[in-house]
Parts: structure tokens; sequence; C-alpha cells
């Protein structure tokens, strides 16, 4: 699975055949899940969806400055 | 009147009923900083008829860089202050009016309610989710809109509609957890650019275009670094605590003073319970013999050699030079008063 940090940085893991929690995604990944956006396949979803090898994530922070 | 907006009048889209919809409408613009600058000029020059500017800060010199309603004479000004000034210059014949006040759970109902429009305009994600819950809890569209760095990104939320702030941020980030423009900066270009999308889709609403009529709604993110523009979608949270469960977190809030961490500010803004009404001449005589005074209408600004502290008329202030509460109270009481 392609992954898109919110510093911009790639990284490629493999999950096997199964779907995983994104809430388990970020944990692995060590990032904080408030204030996170994750963007599965060009969707923005919450963390109770899952997401497969095959999916293109991409993880973007909100923006809070103004 | 149709002179200083003929040339709006003129597009299809506008013509003489859409001015007379945009003459007829009331806004609210919370935090008049770089993107709420952009946001009022774009709308007090477009002829939106009523507009009221809430901002609890006042201006700066580094704000200059970004915030286009400024200039070196407003250093010191409340930024709602300064703003309508400027703005009642560029446009008589509206009713421009200000609130110099900390947006909190005392007063944001009253500050918001009967508003046709909210625009974001603020510089921290604990206001916008006390927005959310007030135009929820009230029916009233709002568009969430933030910049930082080089980048931007806005969204509009209409509730009951599409989905709202909580529906993709179940959480409420905590103060200091996030950039800021303090911390990483912000290029002077981005707010514009933010600002004149949340501007034109703040016009289409007043205008009675319907923007969306699903429960979906697109997050637009602008990047200048890379130049991408990107619209996501975001769908409605079927179990959203805000939006579907009506749980008003930000509004069910103890009625106590309210301290405030600004991020990235190394700053503490303290909002007393009560209403106060502080005589800026009599507390400038106390603090002139503990240190360096300036004041004006509004505010009146104490510096020491290690603290300085900003206290507007009703017994707000701003510690600067600290980040812990306990310091920041102790401040306010042995200058203040409790």
């Amino acid at each position: 699975m392609k992954i898109t940090l919110p510093d911009g940085g790639i990284k490629e893991i493999k999950i096997g055949n199964r779907d995983m929690p994104i809430d388990n995604l970020l944990k692995e990944l060590d990032i904080n899940p408030v204030g996170v956006i994750v963007v599965k396949n060009d969707k923005i979803v919450t963390e109770d969806e899952t997401v497969r090898n095959e999916d293109e994530i991409r993880i973007i922070m909100i923006i809070n400055g103004g | 009147m149709k002179e200083r907006y003929s040339r709006q009048i003129l597009l299809r889209e506008i013509g003489e009923e859409g001015q007379k919809k945009l003459l007829e409408s009331k806004i609210a613009i919370i935090g008049v900083g770089a993107l709420g600058s952009v946001v009022a000029n774009n709308l007090v020059r477009a002829g939106v008829g009523r507009i009221l500017i809430v901002d609890r800060d006042f201006v700066e010199i580094n704000n200059l860089q970004r915030q286009m309603l400024f200039d070196e004479d407003d250093i010191g000004v409340p930024k709602a202050i300064a703003a309508a000034e400027k703005l009642r210059r560029v446009n008589s014949d509206e009713e421009i009016a200000v609130v110099v006040k900390d947006l909190n759970h005392t007063n944001a109902e009253k500050i918001m309610r009967g508003m046709d429009l909210i625009l974001d305009g603020t510089d921290n994600m604990q206001t916008r989710f006390l927005i959310n819950d007030v135009c929820v809890k009230n029916e009233i569209t709002w568009i969430y809109a933030g910049a930082v760095g080089t980048h931007g990104m806005t969204m509009t939320i209409i509730p009951g509609t599409t989905p709202c702030l909580r529906c993709f941020l179940p959480d409420v980030p905590e103060p200091g957890s996030l950039p800021t423009c303090d911390t990483v900066g912000v290029l002077n270009t981005i707010p514009g650019i933010i600002a004149s999308i949340e501007s034109t889709e703040a016009t289409k609403i007043l205008l009675g275009k319907k923007t969306t009529t699903k429960a979906e709604s697109n997050l637009i993110v602008y990047d200048a670094w890379s130049s991408t523009f990107e619209n996501m979608t975001i769908m409605r949270d079927k179990g959203c605590r805000c939006c579907v469960k009506h749980k008003f977190d930000l509004l069910n809030v103890e009625k106590k003073e309210i301290i405030t961490s600004l991020c990235g500010r190394n700053a503490i803004q303290i909002t007393p319970a009560g209403a106060k009404k502080i005589s800026l001449d009599d507390l400038a005589l106390k603090l002139e013999r503990l240190g360096d005074v300036r004041y004006n209408d509004f505010i009146l600004i104490f510096k020491t050699e290690r603290e300085e502290i900003s206290i507007f008329k009703d017994g707000r202030a701003i510690i600067k030079g600290t980040d812990d509460e306990k310091i920041a109270k102790s401040l306010y009481a042995r200058y203040i008063g409790v």
C-alpha cells in the first residue's frame, strides 16, 4: 500500500490479505489521529473505515492558521 | 448604488436581483486576521449589506506582512476596530458592526444567531469547533478556511445537508498540536487565495445558488509550492456526534473563567467569568509605577522586563512571555486583580 505522509514523504507497506482499520494504520505509522484527515483513493474517510493493500492512502493535516 | 456595483450587476450570475440579495444579507466574519481581512474586503466591496466583525486581538507589526487591511498606524489597535474603520472608507453605505471579544461558549450563540452566513477567519481549531456547534444547532451555513505555510484549505458546511466539521474530525485537536503561522510561518499570498475562494463561495450562497444538495461536500486544498488545487470529497458521517446526534460539546461547558493558550505565541489569554468593566485610565495610573504603559480607547499594553500584558476594557487579557497557565493567572491577579 502506498501512503503519502503529512510531510509529503512516501511510504510503502504491506498488510497481507486483510482489511486494516484506519486507526490501526495510524498507530502503526505513529501518527496522532487527532487533526489528521485520511484520504483513501481520493475520498476522505473516517477512522472506522478499513484499508487494503491495493488502496492509495494520503494523510494530511487539517489547517489551523488564519 | 447602480454605478458602484455596475460591473457585477452586468454579470448574468448576479444581475440587479442578485445585487439586491447581497445588499439585504447579514453575515459575521469571525477573526479578521489574514483570511478575515481579505474576506471582509471582498464582501464589503461586493455590497453585502450588514457585516459583523468579531476579533479578540490587536494589530502587531508581524501581522502587516499578510493582513491586508492594516498599516503601521494601526499597531496596538484592536483588529476589528481598525478593520471596520478601513472598510467604512471603502463602502460607507454598509452597516459594519464590531465585537472586540474572544468568541467563546458564553457569547457565541448570541453573536452568531440570526446571521445568513458565518465566515471563518480564525486561527485555531477550538474556535472552529465552537462555530461548528453553534451553526449546526442553529442551522446557519458556515465556511471553514485555513492557511499556513505554503498551503490552505476551505470547505462549505450547510447544516442538515453537507458533512459538518466533526464528520471528518471527530475530536478537537489539542492547542499546540498543529502547525500555526507563528510556528511554521506563512507565505503571504496563501491566505489571500484561500480567502478569495471563501468569499466566492460566500457570494454564491448569499445569492441563493445551491452549492450542493447532496450529503457530501468538497474540501478544496491548494498547495502553492506544488502548484496544485485539489477537490476532495467528504461524506457525511452517519454517526456524527454533532450533526447527527446533536451533542454540542463546545457549548455545554461549565461557565467559568476561560484560559486559552495562544498557540505558537508563548502567550495565554484569560477571559474573566463575569462581565467586567475596567477603566484603562485608572489601570494606567496604577501600572505606570511598575513598568511601561501604552494605551488607547480600547486596550492597554503593559510591559515589564519579563512580561507583556495586553488588557481590554472587558477584563480580558493576553499575557505574553509564558505558556504556563498558573503563571499567567498569577500575573493577572497581580497586575489587574481578580
